[in-house]
């Protein structure tokens, strides 16, 4: 049963690194990628349908406007039990602590290491599978 | 006689040798006096003697001639016997003194014998010769007698005279005796006086001199005569406001030289608080300088991050794409001939191996970016109490085997010199741990690579660590016996990315954030001591208790610049 990811960053290029390591999961259709350039993009297409269905939303912390902090809350306050991992260069206590409060799932530093997040996916996705 | 002027003294002494020398003259005076009299009595005994003897002569004369009358009738002997008479009786008048009742006696005695040979005569001229012989015979009975009674008084005045003369023999004698007794006694009580006089006088004179002495040879702690003479009181004072206007001299000399002293202490005082002022400045600089440093360091650590993390992560799928390539055209690939087939091994083995050549060069940049962070990581950490030499224990093991699992051929001799009385301290514990690796580490090659650059086999490399407590702080050492480091580049040590190790081995960081752990971090300093050839030591100081922020107070680290 193929289910959606939702990647939130601002940089295109994360883009372009996920789709090339998940270009294995893809082909043989366990997900589908998406993407958003922001935070409020995120929140726009969270709104609307995203098919098929989405499982996790994997979200940077450092971004103009929203920071992906602020996102976590908004996403929470609006779908709570959709799973949401933070990605961030950052991996200070301070940064930690706030994610764990608002109810982040997981908390990944860049680079991310690709073969522990498509563990944690796989966690993710098997209890409904 | 202690307040006695001088003057006073020698009247006196003047006065009393004059009472000497009066008093033995009239002592001498009535000596002689006595002598004299003496000798006159002497000499009117002679002429008393003199006139005894006169008076016996005479009496010679008469009885001769009293008898020759008597017998001859003539007048010529009637007038001899009268003359006789007449001496006769002026010499008894003359001794009548010696013995008055005998001389009478005697004279009694020859008026009678002369009237009895007058009365003889005048029976011889009436020629009855009886009667004349018989009165002749009663005369001649008061010759006899008159005989031993003029005998008796010669002889006693002849025993008088001898007594006399004894007498005033002895008596000169005595007075001879006398005089020289006298005079040496006056001579020696003179002399005794005047000594005394001239020692009341002399002795503190000879005081004074000693004193003056003293105090001119700079000894000031002198005794003045106690009570003297008006002039040696006079003196003495003199002396000793003499003596006390040098001691208040001396004094004053004393407190100016302590005043300048103390001028010269505060001067210096003052002159060591502007060059710690200085030196703070200094550090202040240097603290300013390096916080900057680590501020701009963080920045482009996270700019440069990101980017990094594509390029690893992008070198690393291409590896995986190149495989997948090749497993995709292998069916392509079997078609190809030989040379085609070699070629493009070639180009795809060229590929992978600057793939892998920009994952590894990547990944060192991620490690030099990652400690770059940690510039930015102050504060982060949990402070605890912590066992000071655990630490440091800890931190020395964990740093020599990771030395060894790097190289097996590593070894250096560990010289532990822990002080037993170190106090809990308040620290950040991986934070410090983090700092004795970098400077544990640092003092692991430079003693190694002065091991190899020797060579010789003699050289033992040796990493010692003190601890030490000072109180409101601890002190760690870290010493190696390495190259040292040149003064050139000590103020250089603790600045980012500044490196002696060759490209790739040191990241140039481990100092720089050891200096912002223990001085922004923790409050305290870090410095080095070097001498080249010899060893190198860094010190690390920690206050007891925490106090971030405090850095550029304590902080002397940053070497001189």
């Amino acid at each position: 049963m193929t289910v959606s990811i939702l990647i939130v960053d601002d940089e295109p290029d994360v883009g372009v690194l996920f789709r090339q390591q998940f270009r294995r999961e893809a082909r043989e259709g366990a997900y589908v990628l998406h993407f958003a350039l922001s935070a409020g993009e995120a929140l726009e297409r969270l709104a609307g349908d995203i098919e098929p269905r989405l499982i996790v939303i994997l979200s940077d912390i450092n971004m103009p406007g929203m920071d992906g902090l602020s996102l976590l809350r908004e996403i929470k306050s609006r779908r709570p039990d959709l799973p949401v991992m933070m990605l961030t260069a950052y991996g200070d206590d301070e940064r930690r602590r706030r994610a764990a409060e608002y109810g982040a799932a997981d908390f990944v530093t860049k680079p991310v290491d690709f073969d522990v997040l498509k563990d944690r996916l796989r966690q993710l996705h098997a209890p409904l599978s | 006689m202690p307040s006695v002027s001088i003057r006073a003294r020698l009247i006196f002494l003047s006065v009393l040798l004059l009472a000497i020398l009066a008093l033995s003259s009239v002592f001498l005076i009535r000596e002689l006096a006595r002598v004299s009299q003496s000798l006159a009595e002497e000499a009117t005994l002679v002429s008393v003697v003199k006139n005894a003897n006169s008076a016996s002569k005479h009496f010679g004369d008469l009885k001769y001639w009293v008898t020759d009358a008597a017998v001859t009738q003539l007048a010529s002997s009637e007038q001899a016997a009268d003359a006789a008479k007449a001496g006769l009786d002026s010499d008894l008048m003359a001794i009548s003194a010696v013995d008055p009742t005998l001389v009478a006696a005697v004279g009694r005695e020859v008026g009678e014998m002369t009237d009895l040979a007058h009365k003889a005569g005048v029976a011889y001229s009436s020629d009855d010769s009886a009667a004349g012989n018989a009165l002749l015979e009663q005369a001649k009975s008061h010759v006899l007698t008159i005989d031993g009674e003029i005998d008796r008084i010669v002889d006693r005045v002849e025993q008088q005279a001898v007594a006399r003369r004894d007498a005033s023999q002895r008596g000169a004698e005595l007075a001879v005796k006398l005089a020289i007794v006298g005079g040496i006694g006056a001579l020696l009580l003179a002399l005794g006086f005047t000594a005394l006089t001239v020692r009341s006088i002399t002795a503190p004179l000879k005081q004074i001199e000693r004193s003056i002495a003293s105090i001119i040879h700079g000894d000031l702690d002198v005794a003045m005569p106690a009570t003297s003479a008006p002039e040696i009181a006079a003196m003495t004072r003199t002396l000793a406001m003499l003596r006390d206007s040098l001691i208040e001299r001396a004094r004053l000399e004393r407190e100016r030289e302590r005043a300048q002293a103390e001028i010269r202490v505060a001067r210096d005082a003052a002159e060591a608080a502007l060059q710690e002022l200085k030196a703070a400045q200094a550090n202040l600089i240097q603290a300013e300088k390096m916080a900057s440093l680590g501020q701009l360091t963080a920045g482009i650590a996270h700019e440069i991050k990101n980017p990094l993390n594509f390029v690893n992560n992008f070198a690393g799928l291409s590896i995986g794409l190149l495989d997948e390539l090749k497993e995709l055209l292998a069916s392509a690939i079997e078609s190809l001939d030989q040379r085609q087939r070699g070629q493009l091994d070639e180009v795809s083995e060229l590929l992978t191996g600057n793939l892998e050549r920009i994952a590894e060069h990547g990944k060192r940049a991620d490690n030099i970016v990652k400690s770059m962070l940690a510039h930015s990581r102050g504060g982060g950490g949990d402070r605890q109490i912590a066992d000071l030499n655990a630490l440091v224990e800890e931190s020395l093991n964990l740093a020599y085997h990771g030395a060894r699992a790097q190289d097996q051929n590593f070894n250096i001799a560990l010289d532990r010199q822990y002080a037993d009385d170190i106090p809990p301290v308040e620290l950040v514990p991986q934070d410090i741990t983090r700092v004795f690796l970098n400077l544990f580490g640092n003092g692991f090659y430079a003693a190694s690579e002065r091991q190899r650059s020797l060579n010789d086999g003699t050289f033992m490399p040796v990493l010692t660590v003190t601890t030490r407590n000072l109180g409101k702080a601890v002190e760690v050492r870290v010493r190696d016996n390495g190259a040292g480091i040149p003064d050139d580049i000590k103020d250089k040590l603790f600045q980012p990315f500044f490196t002696t190790k060759p490209t790739g081995v040191g990241t140039g960081l481990g100092l720089s954030i050891s200096y912002e752990i223990v001085t922004k971090q923790h409050g305290g300093a870090i410095s080095v001591e070097s001498e080249i050839g010899k060893f190198t030591e860094f010190v690390v100081t920690l206050p007891r208790r925490f106090s971030a922020g405090r850095a550029a107070e304590t902080s002397t680290a940053g070497g001189e610049s």
